[in-house]
């Protein structure tokens, strides 16, 4: 579900109340309400695609259950990947996969040609087909019990605030929240929740949607602009992102507060991160944790000679770049990064043993090397990326910046400050700091208050999308 | 239960007051604002009883020398362009302005972009929601985009990405206009025409399509103008002629029995960069120039007599 959008505005409270309309012994009253709210708000975007989840959800579930029971777990393990990634694959890969075939064939002297599907892709497809994968892992290894009843599993599958861009929940968090008989309303988590959902909101609208008018503007036609613009546009993708990203994971989370359960944690301010690796600590921890998980351990981890951990690494953040979308760029992108880790592992510069002064130099190194990444998963070609590059690297162009003009530049600023400055107290001495956890009432109010005002004046409603809901 | 439907209602109940409280105040300030962009609205939609309107985007704000219309016609002017906006804005304000004046002429400056082809109309809402309460203005959003009705119920959302111009005109207003008119007194920048140019490839390649809302509003406007004559102007450009876009409105002119001057391809201005500060718009001297000669054409036609 769009949390931005006017929908989900009206749609939020008729769906709390109903909710809680049903008694706290009714649990599996309150499950069947919640799956038909996520299959239903999931139908908005394309009702057939419900069936493309509905496979995912049957399949996993199945094998799961089959898992426990035959004595050819690879087997059955393989043929639910197999069946569970076939609509991912379809949907997202094959017109990648024909071209980069066809390419290769090309260079042969030989002529291949695949048609693509030219479908446009199921809303969250990703997310779900891996959260679900991660599950049948779990049962595979004896970690999670394969569940018995569908409605939980349906659930744990399609949970509206999760499903359009995560985060993806381990089944062993979410499944016994579900099974368990939630009391009537746990009033700190509810409150913590729409905390969560209004600092989340302000993320999005204020910080991500103000910060795109100019990113879209520069990257949209970088060649009309200087190296110098092009430049503050990626640093600026940079606080896009995250403001998008962590804004929508907030909101999420939540939502699902409100409902009592707790979803997996995404993001822990990442760019105060001192290495690539630590990086990825603190970016998407859900997508971070699964690949960590089903990639990285079974590949042998970092318990196998150097060499072998490293391609382990580069062998996981490939998997990461192509997860996140079928194009060279994001491959790029993944490789960027796996390489960064593996420099960083060989040169023992994970972590930051340093005083005050090397941790802030190793904090501005990795978030210029993570700008430089995503110069490569914000363009549409590796060329593009290439000449954004190049037109940063050419000292020959004027020196001057694109300003969008007084009141744009004014409210992207202070919006970018704002959040700075909240990211910088909590990371510097803890959330208790904020006047949104102060102890006392009045400065809290006004807290909440005042951030909704911002939101109302300063927030871009205009545009409803979240970049991690293409994916 | 209770407890916290109790504080979500008291929490929501006091957003609401806040909304209404500083609504109100931001409404009072918008009013009666005496400079800046706010000062000018104002002044075009409640006091101005000038002879000669301009209308337009910033092609009109920046080339229109509003002074130099009235000194040689001896007639009051005044500048009603405004940045990024066409039809949709002036549409609304052109029957705000009618319940109290008619203009003799309206000299309205066509940006295809802005005035005829399909868009995000809802963008150009922005500088009427501050005036939301008017009926006209209701309407207009009503027809364009439904759903602000729903935003609106917020006061405050209505100085949205404008609280800032608010609190500026009122309390510094900066008068830097003069009768609307906003000189650009730069050099060409040559990085921006290879923009325009670009841009302009990019449009002939894609198919323009006519926003028929935006043709509705103009004739509208000309049906029903009585006194006022209309004169349709495509002034300037520094890459010379094109047309994406803009036979409807020479239609609509032909149609009706007004002038339409075209001066994109005039061989005066074309890759004059002494002129312009864009590809798209003139600096102060091309403006002073571009005037002038507008000025003759409308004594050649005999517009105003």
């Amino acid at each position: 579900m769009v949390f931005n959008s006017f929908n989900f505005i009206v749609l939020f409270p008729f769906i709390f109340l109903l909710y809680y309309a049903i008694p706290a012994g009714h649990g599996r009253a309150r499950n069947l309400f919640l799956l038909a709210v996520s299959y239903l708000l999931y139908m908005q975007w394309e009702p057939v695609y419900a069936l493309i989840l509905l496979e995912v959800t049957v399949v996993t579930w199945l094998a799961a259950l089959l898992l426990e029971r035959t004595r050819y777990p690879k087997r059955v393990l393989a043929a639910g990947v197999v069946l569970a990634l076939l609509p991912l694959f379809l949907f997202k890969y094959f017109g990648f996969a024909g071209e980069a075939i066809g390419q290769a064939f090309a260079m042969a002297g030989l002529q291949f040609h695949l048609t693509g599907l030219n479908w446009a892709i199921p809303v969250g497809i990703s997310f779900y087909t891996l959260q679900s994968l991660g599950y049948l892992r779990d049962v595979y290894y004896g970690r999670q019990e394969a569940e018995r009843d569908f409605l939980t599993y349906a659930l744990f599958v399609s949970f509206f605030p999760c499903i359009l861009a995560g985060p993806i929940n381990r089944a062993s968090l979410v499944i016994p929240q579900l099974k368990r008989l939630r009391p009537c309303l746990d009033y700190a988590k509810a409150v913590e929740g729409l905390r969560m959902l209004l600092w989340g909101m302000f993320l999005k609208v204020v910080v991500a949607d103000r910060v795109a008018l100019y990113v879209d503007t520069v990257f949209g036609s970088y060649v009309n602009y200087t190296g110098m613009t092009c430049l503050l546009a990626s640093l600026l993708y940079s606080v896009q992102i995250y403001a998008d990203f962590a804004g929508y994971s907030l909101m999420a989370i939540g939502v699902g507060r409100v409902f009592g359960i707790e979803l997996a944690e995404n993001f822990r301010r990442p760019y105060f991160a001192v290495s690539v690796t630590d990086f990825w600590h603190r970016w998407h921890i859900s997508l971070s944790t699964w690949l960590r998980d089903c990639i990285y351990i079974p590949l042998g981890g970092s318990r196998c000679p150097k060499l072998r951990n490293y391609w382990n690494i580069l062998m996981t953040f490939l998997v990461s770049g192509i997860w996140h979308g079928a194009s060279w760029t994001f491959i790029a992108w993944g490789l960027l990064h796996g390489i960064s880790q593996v420099i960083e592992k060989m040169l023992g510069q994970q972590k930051c043993s340093y005083g005050w002064l090397g941790k802030t130099l190793k904090t501005v190194v990795t978030f210029l090397l993570v700008s430089f990444a995503w110069i490569f998963f914000r363009m549409p070609t590796l060329g593009d990326a290439c000449n954004v590059v190049a037109r940063i690297l050419d000292t020959s162009l004027p020196k001057t910046f694109y300003s969008p003009g007084g009141t744009a530049s004014l409210y992207m600023l202070l919006a970018v400050c704002i959040m700075v400055v909240k990211d910088t107290v909590e990371e510097a001495f803890g959330e208790t700091r904020l006047p949104f956890y102060s102890g006392r009432r009045l400065v809290r109010w006004a807290s909440y208050l005042a951030v909704l005002v911002f939101i109302l004046l300063c927030g871009v409603f205009s545009s409803d999308q979240f970049i991690y809901a293409n994916f | 239960m209770r407890r916290f439907l109790f504080k979500t209602g008291l929490f929501l109940l006091l957003a609401v007051l806040l909304d209404r409280g500083l609504g109100t105040l931001f409404s009072h300030m918008s009013d009666h604002a005496s400079g800046g962009y706010l000062g000018h609205q104002n002044y075009i939609v409640n006091r101005s009883t000038d002879d000669i309107l301009v209308f337009g985007s910033s092609r009109a704000i920046h080339h229109y020398n509003a002074a130099l219309i009235a000194d040689s016609l001896g007639l009051s002017c005044y500048n009603c362009g405004q940045d990024g906006e066409g039809i949709v804005l002036f549409h609304a304000w052109w029957e705000m302005i009618r319940r109290h004046h008619h203009p003799r002429l309206v000299i309205y400056e066509v940006t295809p972009a802005y005035d005829v082809l399909q868009g995000d109309n809802t963008k150009h809402l922005g500088w009427l929601k501050g005036h939301y309460d008017d009926e006209v203005v209701r309407r207009e959003f009503d027809e364009i985009n439904p759903r602000e009705r729903y935003k609106m119920l917020s006061k405050l959302y209505r100085y949205n990405s404008r609280f800032h111009q608010v609190l500026l005109d009122y309390l510094y207003p900066v008068h830097n206009m003069t009768l609307g008119f906003l000189p650009v007194h730069s050099e060409l920048d040559t990085l921006r025409i290879r923009d325009e140019r670009q841009q302009n490839e990019k449009a002939s390649k894609e198919e323009l399509l006519t926003d028929t809302l935006k043709l509705r509003y103009f004739n509208d406007m000309t049906s029903d103008a009585g006194v006022t004559r209309f004169v349709f102007v495509y002034s300037p450009t520094w890459y010379g002629h094109h047309d994406f876009g803009i036979d409807p409105i020479m239609e609509l002119a032909q149609r009706n029995g007004f002038l339409f001057f075209d001066f994109t391809d005039s061989t005066k201005y074309v890759h004059r960069n002494e002129f312009f500060y864009d590809g798209s718009h003139l600096n102060a001297r091309g403006a002073d120039e571009f005037t002038r000669d507008l000025i003759c054409e409308l004594r050649k036609h005999r517009v105003i007599e």
